[in-house]
């Protein structure tokens, strides 16, 4: 079981160690630990985005237009979600948006559950599964929870006074396999000592037994 | 407020750009609203109960102990274990990995099945694991100038010299006191609306607290067992003139920068205690007593102020100097002018040196506990959603223009030259800790952490300062993911605050002990040791009135030695 702490700093790591930005990575670890509070499984879905992430040849995002529906064009979640909170799309209330292939759709869902304030709920659809914050906690269903890629993400916003994330949960788990993936691309982050980083560490060369 | 009995407006608050530049913040001093200041105060003003529930302890002093806080709703249970280290495996430093004392802060009552958990995983401290019954990890080791001399002495039938407990301060010192979801303990986030555990660290304080007990505790009982009847305990007075010392580097530096809200919220306190007392119109005749007690005690405590750190000897001579001639100075009357707080203060921004201007600052809150104490509430920070989102809808030219007028500090340095970008923060491989590198004779600078905001904050200007005029932040990250961190930090703060330190923190000329003197006078650390530019020994909880009679006996000024019997 780890801390919501841990989860955090290690997912933060990961994304970073993974080849995003320090900004894009904040992201990611935001949406792994959104997930975990609604019971989805956010560091799954962090882990799965970095393994496939070369594999779908995801594109870039330079302008509005290439996150359309109708743009023939596969876009990773994480870049969908936070272009989509950037440019304020959640203010399109009740109109149902529709995303061109996405590539990793939880996590899109991850940086979309940043918008669940007292007056927003959210409902975000693929095939297979279903995410809710229409009733009182937020719901979801199908077997498709974390796939690799979706033809297309249907979101809708709209205002509502009972959506918030709340979780009385104080400690999670995650699949060993996607503890130690994690782990491997934080390790990507880390300098391995030398001699002289030995010498220049905290404390080194002093007697510090007093 | 009784400030306004005054009928005078609030004094406004220092400028950020005179507070936050990290040679002041590195002189900073423990003031009444320190978080153990906090801790020690509701203790007594609730009257915790305080108990020793098991001491299975053998006469070498090895074994296990646990002691109880109760609060007026909860448990608080210290789980302490002792074993022998041997001398040459006796280390401060994060690499070490064992120690004299393991510990953890338990939330509630243990039963069997918990110690037996616990006395498996937190001798191991990182190697092992706790969980969410647990609020703090943490470990200690004995003071090898004192823990020996003093189980002998007493063993002798005779009490240790004072001089040389004060010398060093205490038994023991922690060497890493985890808390907040650390190692499988419980997250900050799950007990900061619990009443006494809302301000920052109170856990992580409680437990340094109770092991203070236990360290008195384990000091006698060797010390009884080894005299054979000879032994006498150690006197009360010398026990509470123990502290418990702490050794602190690299690890804690990189906090404030990555904390900037939190942060905020304790300089924002600290400023505005000041503000309210320099607001004050007179000053009665009880504060001006409790004032000049304050004075003749602190002033004690830097004549005994020790360090063998070349530069800290100067500063505390320097500061010794100050401290006399504002004593000196404070005879003329000062107090009973008009605005006195004020009046005061100014002088001495004129007539002192910075640490000394910081510690007098202080030393004017102690006697207004009425003005001051509340502000000790505002001191967390928890962010929420709509606080982390970036605001996209910002337009690039208009936030260019807000950094230009509100980060001249990050945006007048010429990060190009060798000295202004010559060192880099890393992790650590070895143990996963924050590591300062230099960055033309250490490789590992690709690996560089995201922590020289000035720099980064300059990069992310001139970027967007090229930007089209009606370009909005949201188009500006769509090509420019690099600058996102920065675009979140700098968009999300009020300009006028105190969220950042305002110096170049990859400079040949930082020193990252003043982050950790910075953050550590804040939990009302105290005796600042440094032994390099890197890593620091303090004191913590000198003075103060052990757990097991804080009931019965409290100074609210316990902080500054009592020198009522040494006139």
């Amino acid at each position: 079981m780890y801390s919501l702490g841990e989860i955090r700093a290690l997912s933060y790591k990961a994304a970073r160690g993974g080849g995003l930005s320090w900004g894009d990575a904040q992201e990611a670890a935001f949406a792994a630990e959104l997930l975990l509070l609604v019971e989805l499984p956010g560091p799954s879905a962090l882990c799965k985005f970095l393994n496939t992430i070369s594999s779908f040849k995801t594109s870039e995002v330079t302008s509005l237009k290439d996150i359309d529906r109708n743009n023939n064009k596969t876009i990773s979640g994480l870049t969908y979600g936070t272009t989509f909170l950037d440019f304020q799309l959640e203010q399109k209330r009740n109109l149902i948006i529709a995303t061109p292939r996405i590539a990793s759709p939880l996590l899109l869902l991850g940086v979309l559950l940043l918008l669940l304030r007292s007056d927003t709920y959210l409902e975000v659809k693929w095939e297979g599964f279903e995410f809710s914050s229409k009733s009182v906690a937020p719901t979801f269903s199908g077997k498709q929870i974390n796939p690799d890629l979706v033809d297309c993400v249907e979101i809708q916003i709209g205002e509502q006074k009972n959506s918030i994330i709340e979780t009385k949960q104080k400690s999670f788990t995650i699949p060993q396999k996607c503890f130690f993936h994690l782990n491997e691309f934080a390790s990507k982050t880390y300098v391995p000592a030398s001699a002289s980083s030995r010498a220049m560490g905290a404390g080194a060369g002093l007697l510090d037994n007093d | 407020m009784r400030l306004l009995e005054t009928e005078k407006k609030l004094m406004p608050l220092r400028d950020p750009n005179v507070v936050m530049s990290l040679n002041r913040l590195g002189s900073f001093h423990q003031c009444r609203i320190s978080f153990m200041r906090q801790l020690l105060r509701r203790i007594k003003d609730e009257r915790w109960g305080f108990s020793c529930e098991l001491w299975e302890i053998s006469k070498k002093g090895y074994g296990k102990a646990v002691y109880r806080f109760e609060t007026p709703n909860r448990s608080y249970s210290l789980i302490a274990f002792s074993r022998y280290l041997p001398d040459n495996k006796r280390s401060d430093r994060v690499i070490a990995d064992a120690w004299d004392l393991t510990f953890c802060l338990f939330d509630g009552i243990p039963d069997g099945k918990d110690i037996k958990r616990l006395e498996k995983n937190v001798p191991l401290q990182e190697s092992g694991r706790v969980s969410e019954k647990e609020l703090v990890l943490g470990r200690a080791n004995r003071s090898v100038r004192l823990w020996k001399y003093v189980v002998k002495e007493l063993s002798s039938g005779r009490q240790p010299s004072v001089e040389k407990l004060d010398s060093v301060g205490y038994l023991m010192r922690t060497t890493a006191v985890y808390g907040s979801g650390k190692f499988g303990a419980l997250d900050y986030s799950n007990i900061n609306s619990r009443q006494g555990m809302a301000s920052p660290f109170q856990a992580e304080l409680l437990s340094v607290y109770m092991i203070r007990q236990m360290t008195v505790d384990l000091v006698n009982h060797i010390a009884k067992h080894q005299g054979r009847g000879k032994a006498v305990g150690l006197d009360e007075s010398l026990s509470r003139s123990l502290g418990i010392g702490n050794s602190t580097g690299l690890g804690m530096a990189p906090f404030l920068v990555n904390h900037p809200d939190l942060l905020n919220k304790w300089i924002l306190a600290r400023e505005t205690a000041i503000a309210r007392v320099r607001s004050v119109f007179y000053a009665t005749s009880a504060t001006k007593n409790d004032f000049l007690k304050v004075i003749e005690r602190c002033g004690f405590d830097i004549q005994v102020w020790t360090s063998d750190d070349p530069e800290q000897k100067r500063n505390i001579s320097t500061l010794n100097e100050d401290y006399k001639k504002f004593s000196n100075w404070l005879n003329n009357k000062i107090l009973d002018q008009e605005c006195p707080w004020d009046k005061l203060i100014v002088w001495v921004e004129k007539n002192l040196s910075i640490d000394c201007q910081e510690l007098i600052l202080s030393l004017i809150l102690e006697p207004h506990s009425y003005l001051v104490d509340d502000l000790g509430l505002e001191m967390s920070f928890q962010s929420s959603l709509d606080e982390i989102k970036i605001d996209g809808s910002l337009n690039c030219q208009s936030l260019a223009r807000k950094i230009a007028l509100n980060y001249q500090w990050a945006l007048s340095v010429d990060y190009s030259k060798k000295e202004e970008h010559s060192k880099f923060w890393y992790i650590s491989e070895e143990k996963l800790e924050p590591r300062l590198g230099e960055r033309f004779s250490e490789e590992g600078a690709e690996l560089e952490q995201p922590l020289a905001i000035g720099k980064d904050i300059k990069a992310f200007y001139e970027a967007l300062i090229r930007m089209s005029v009606r370009s909005s932040l949201a188009e500006f990250l769509l090509s420019n993911s690099n600058h996102r961190h920065t675009a979140r930090r700098v968009g999300e703060g009020n300009y006028n605050e105190y969220r950042e330190i305002q110096d170049n923190l990859i400079s040949e000329r930082m020193r990252p002990i003043d982050l950790l003197r910075c953050k550590l006078s804040f939990f009302g650390a105290t005796r600042f040791d440094p032994r390099s530019d890197r890593w620091l020994r303090i004191c913590m909880y000198r003075n103060a009135s052990l757990p097991s009679e804080i009931n019965q006996r409290y100074d609210d000024y316990w902080i500054y030695s009592d020198t009522t019997n040494l006139n």
